[in-house]
């Protein structure tokens, strides 16, 4: 779109806005309450982020108060100092990647026929059975934690990656099953029915089908490498070695190991932990609403 | 090619009974149509000869074979869904070649040779390489079609494949399958609740309501010799007209305050009273004012234009009507005063304690009461 064509769209949005709180002018009020409300939300959120993020890009000791919005010299000096001096990206990062990856594989692999189950087969106490998997994620984590460190500690896990990456993968797919069954459901019966009466087996029809979950199947991988991504407890308890640091873990010590915050490091190890996930939500929007939302189905 | 045996079919959804002890045989080659209401049992009837459903109770069996327990993959059986059940993720060309691949026994390159006649036989060559989502509704069901007789199946399953066609599309794949079925000597199985497309298609029609059969004949014994009231009612368009009557040994007379009051002479060895049918386009009409017993006076409420004819509707009594159906360059208008009655060979007896027809071969008076304008028998 070019500018012009921006300009004359803003303009007849501004136009049927303003025809619109002449006619209704109570939902009008309302409307502007709730995109204030909204804006207001929106700005909670993005201004620390761009303070620290700004603050990764400011030469070191010139965070002050009040804080300035532009920063007045850019500076890669940070970042730098993160990516080369400490183990940050060659360790924490990796691991990160290793428990998030590895995390996304075992719930698809167990999400991905349960719900497929779920929405097709005829079982006893399907309701009960779906809700009490919901129900599991009720309980409180921090209830469960020592129970599991004990359980841990007696199979020998404790301080490894491994068990970063069970629990956050248990801890995901419960949602995950139950959104992969809500997309099973509207996948139509008859296709799998044709690839039966076809010469399919059951478990070959399940695999025929699969592929038209896609956009399920990258909602799930997203949410659950977004939770294990961002698992903190789980990590600052079940390890202690310094090897087996995820970011969360790394960025917490970042503030507690220096009397002084170093807001400019702290912010450009921040913007990376960030990054990964960033990035993903960029690039599978689309593909997340619509896996969250339900097939479009056309054959 | 196969015959395939129903022996006392029934299925049941916990305590919905779909089908009710069927017994049919479907002979080698022969296209039959099963047809019936929504929710009569026909397509569970359908999906359990094909094996996607088990029956509660009874056998099926495959020229001479029973496979009531076998999985439907193992049946041989080909399905042809209503809303095609095309693998959108795929082309043309591999749903075409899905089953082929499934069952697994032959190389690539027979499997593309088959693809290929099948597809020139059903006029889809140029679509092999195209997404499904590319194809339109038609272009769809053909490919679908394709799908289904590639494996050269034992026997071929509609499931009302041309409900989710367009009227114009839906005739000419009515001639389609007919051809094509001809052509291959299939034994099949065709689901419509379309009662005109069961007429046309059919060399035997088997009528369902409540999942019990009700007839089961070729299409012209199901027409003009309807098994029961609800056979009657739902073969033919518009439906048949149905009266109380009482008998005696000048024939039926029909209640004058639920019907048209007027005469027909049929013989009856009968007390009791019956209900009478006869055709739309079995009602005599004439201008002429006809007095006498087999004729009633009544004014024509309005009509209705179907090109090659005309209906005309008459009220008699409360909420009843009847209808006559007439060539449409008779000119008949609403509010004309004519003289109706029935065709006394062309109408069905049926007994309203049972529902099931009253054989009339028994008949002796065979004369016309009159002539009066001759029905149309398109």
């Amino acid at each position: 779109m070019s500018m012009k064509q921006r300009f004359i769209k803003a303009r007849y949005y501004l136009h049927n806005a303003a025809r619109f709180a002449k006619i209704y002018p109570e939902e009008a009020l309302i409307r502007a309450v709730v995109i204030f409300s909204l804006v207001s939300m929106s700005v909670f959120f993005i201004v620390p982020l761009y303070w620290l993020f700004s603050a990764a890009f400011k030469p070191p000791n010139s965070v002050g108060f009040p804080p300035e919005l532009v920063p007045s010299t850019i500076t890669f000096e940070n970042l730098n100092h993160i990516i080369v001096n400490t183990e940050f990206v060659g360790t924490f990062l990796v691991n990160s990647l290793l428990v998030a990856v590895g995390a996304v594989i075992i719930v698809l692999a167990i999400a991905t026929p349960a719900g497929y189950a779920f929405s097709r087969y005829e079982m006893k106490h399907k309701r009960v059975l779906m809700v009490s998997i919901l129900f599991v994620q009720m309980i409180p984590f921090l209830a469960m934690i020592i129970p599991l460190y004990r359980i841990f500690a007696i199979v020998g896990l404790l301080d490894t990656l491994i068990v970063i990456t069970l629990v956050s993968a248990a801890n995901t797919i419960p949602v995950a099953t139950w959104l992969m069954k809500g997309y099973f459901d509207t996948v139509p019966d008859g296709l799998e029915e044709a690839a039966r009466v076809g010469g399919a087996s059951r478990f070959q029809a399940f695999r025929i089908i699969t592929p038209l979950a896609k956009p399920a199947l990258g909602a799930v991988a997203i949410y659950s490498f977004v939770g294990a991504w961002n698992k903190f407890i789980i990590p600052l308890t079940f390890t202690s070695s310094k090897s087996k640091w995820v970011l969360p873990v790394a960025l917490y010590k970042f503030i507690s190991r220096r009397g002084v915050v170093e807001w400019g490091l702290l912010g450009a190890a921040t913007l990376i932990a960030m990054l990964p996930v960033l990035i993903l939500f960029v690039v599978f929007q689309k593909q997340f609403v619509a896996g969250l939302t339900g097939a479009e189905y056309k054959g | 090619m196969s015959t395939i045996d129903l022996e006392n079919v029934t299925k049941r959804f916990g305590d919905v009974t779909a089908v009710e002890n069927v017994d049919l045989t479907i002979e080698d080659g022969e296209l039959l149509v099963l047809v019936g209401p929504s929710g009569c049992g026909k397509t569970t009837l359908l999906r359990t000869i094909t094996g996607l459903e088990l029956p509660t109770e009874g056998t099926i069996s495959v020229d001479g074979n029973d496979v009531t327990g076998i999985p439907a993959r193992k049946r041989d059986i080909a399905l042809v869904f209503q809303n095609f059940a095309l693998f959108p993720h795929m082309s043309v060309e591999e749903n075409m070649s899905f089953n082929l691949r499934m069952q697994g026994d032959l190389d690539a390159e027979e499997i593309d040779q088959r693809v290929a006649d099948i597809a020139e036989m059903l006029d889809i060559s140029e679509l092999l390489d195209r997404d499904i989502s590319e194809l339109s509704g038609g272009q769809k069901q053909r490919v679908s079609l394709g799908r289904a007789i590639v494996t050269n199946p034992a026997a071929f399953m509609l499931d009302e494949p041309l409900a989710n066609l367009d009227a114009n599309l839906r005739d000419q794949m009515e001639t389609e399958i007919v051809r094509l079925q001809k052509q291959l000597g299939i034994t099949t199985v065709h689901v419509t609740h379309n009662q005109s497309e069961a007429m046309t298609m059919g060399d035997r029609i088997a009528v369902m309501n409540d999942g019990e059969l009700q007839q089961l004949g070729p299409p012209e014994e199901v027409f003009y010799e309807p098994a029961n009231l609800f056979v009657a009612k739902f073969i033919g368009s518009p439906n048949m007209n149905l009266f109380d009557a009482t008998v005696d040994a000048d024939g039926a007379h029909l209640l004058e305050e639920s019907g048209p009051g007027l005469a027909v002479p049929i013989d009856l060895d009968r007390s009791d009273p019956i209900v009478l049918g006869c055709r739309p386009e079995h009602v005599l009409v004439d201008r002429d004012d006809r007095s006498g017993g087999g004729w009633a006076t009544l004014e024509i409420a309005f009509t209705e234009f179907h090109g090659a004819s005309k209906y005309l509707f008459f009220d008699v009594g409360e909420d009843t009507e009847l209808i006559a159906r007439v060539d449409s360059d008779e000119p008949f208008a609403a509010g004309e005063t004519v003289s109706v009655g029935f065709d006394p060979e062309q109408v069905h007896a049926f007994d309203p304690a049972t529902d099931e027809r009253i054989d009339q071969s028994a008949r002796t008076d065979r004369t016309r009461i009159a002539e009066g304008t001759r029905p149309s028998d398109d």
